[in-house]
């Protein structure tokens, strides 16, 4: 058993009706939370990838593996969801992930891909694999933090 | 032999010679009372009219205060609105603030950074509530505006329509005032052409009630009394009155 750090998040619900499910991020993949910011599109990107936006004086991309929060968060800006966006850190570039929701942040039990939360088991945010599908993308190399 | 004065008086009560000219002053006298009948009405409407645009004035004065004071309190709620906003606002930064300093405890490890996580957590959990609390508030006062721009509308509504009795009301008013004008010409035209005036054809109608009843008691006087009793009793006012009569039948005649 290890003692994981990290963050607990909920993927928000999808407008195809998918239901929300929990993600953990450790601690080391994680360079902090910030404010949704406006959010570019770029022309021939298609989900995950939302864009790009600038966070903290860089230019970084944006994806919504879980499904675009914004178009239908109801109320618009009730949604704790659309309103935060998780700066990642990957390789040493960093990523935008939207549309999660923080749960906790703390000390989990788990193991190597998953963590322990009131007995259920949370799996490990796969952002190498979500990565390396953005960057077989038609967009792939365009953008670089 | 001429007839006596008191039978002529008699008969020129009990069958008058001019049905016409008997017909035409009690004609008279009943233009008059409806003249003057029509008279007090479209005055009393004029005057009603002012009234009702006097009342309509002043309630036209209070929907205008309402509606401003409506509209200021709506301008005041907006302004609230706007402040609840950056109330909003800044419990989601502090939450953001509180989320990062979580990460920042995680990061140091689970015993140095633990005190952090618990305060962080706690402030989270604050900004979270006052923020849901502030948007609530923003909500309830978004309704309250929604109700307001109503009630203004409304009032506006309200307005227009007094405006418009108002209007009616002054329409009233000058109907009256030329209603009166024309009553006023009749009046002039009824004189001249039944050679009467109001107090005149009063005067008459008097008159003519007045010598029904005396011919009513007469003649109820006659079946209980001798007529020589009757007769001395009445002559002191039948001898003036049959003289006056006399005169007045040679006046014609002649």
């Amino acid at each position: 058993m290890l003692r994981r750090s990290g963050l607990v998040v909920r993927t928000s619900e999808t407008r195809d009706g998918a239901r929300s499910a929990l993600g953990f991020l450790p601690v080391e993949r994680v360079e902090g939370i910030v404010r949704m910011p406006r959010v570019s599109p770029i022309v021939g990107a298609r989900p995950p990838m939302l864009g790009v936006a600038q966070v903290q004086g860089g230019v970084i991309p944006v994806i919504a593996p879980y499904g675009d929060p914004r178009p239908h968060s109801t109320p618009p800006g009730r949604d704790p969801s659309a309103r935060m966006l998780v700066v990642c850190l990957l390789a040493g570039e960093r990523l935008g992930l939207a549309g999660v929701e923080i749960v906790s942040v703390g000390h989990f039990d788990g193991d190597d891909h998953s963590v322990r939360i009131d007995g259920e088991r949370v799996p490990e945010v796969d952002l190498a694999t979500l990565a390396s599908e953005l960057h077989a993308r038609p967009w792939a190399g365009r953008v670089r933090a | 032999m001429a007839e006596k004065p008191k039978r002529r008086l008699f008969g020129l009560l009990r069958s008058p010679k001019s049905e016409r000219t008997n017909t035409t002053a009690a004609d008279a006298g009943a233009l008059w009372t409806a003249h003057a009948r029509a008279a007090t009405s479209v005055r009393d409407a004029g005057e009603a009219a002012q009234r009702i645009a006097s009342n309509i004035a002043k309630q036209r004065g209070a929907l205008d205060s309402i509606g401003d004071r409506a509209r200021a309190v709506s301008t005041r709620a907006q302004d609230l609105g706007t402040s609840f906003s950056r109330v909003t606002d800044a419990f989601e930064k502090l939450s953001l603030v509180a989320l990062n300093a979580a990460l920042e405890g995680a990061r140091l490890g689970e015993h140095v950074g633990q005190s952090l996580q618990l305060v962080s957590e706690e402030v989270r959990l604050s900004s979270g509530r006052g923020a849901e609390s502030a948007r609530e508030l923003s909500s309830s006062l978004s309704e309250v505006a929604a109700e307001l721009a109503q009630v203004t509308a409304n009032l506006e509504r309200a307005r227009e329509a007094a405006a418009e009795v108002a209007q009616e009301a002054g329409r009233v008013g000058a109907s009256s005032s030329d209603t009166e004008r024309a009553l006023g010409e009749l009046a002039e035209r009824m004189k001249r052409a039944t050679g009467s005036d109001p107090e005149t054809a009063k005067a008459l109608a008097d008159a003519v009630e007045y010598g029904k009843a005396f011919v009513g008691a007469l003649g109820a006087l006659g079946e209980k009394v001798p007529r020589s009793i009757l007769m001395s009793v009445l002559r002191p006012v039948l001898e003036p009155l049959a003289k006056w009569a006399s005169e007045e039948e040679a006046g014609e005649e002649g």
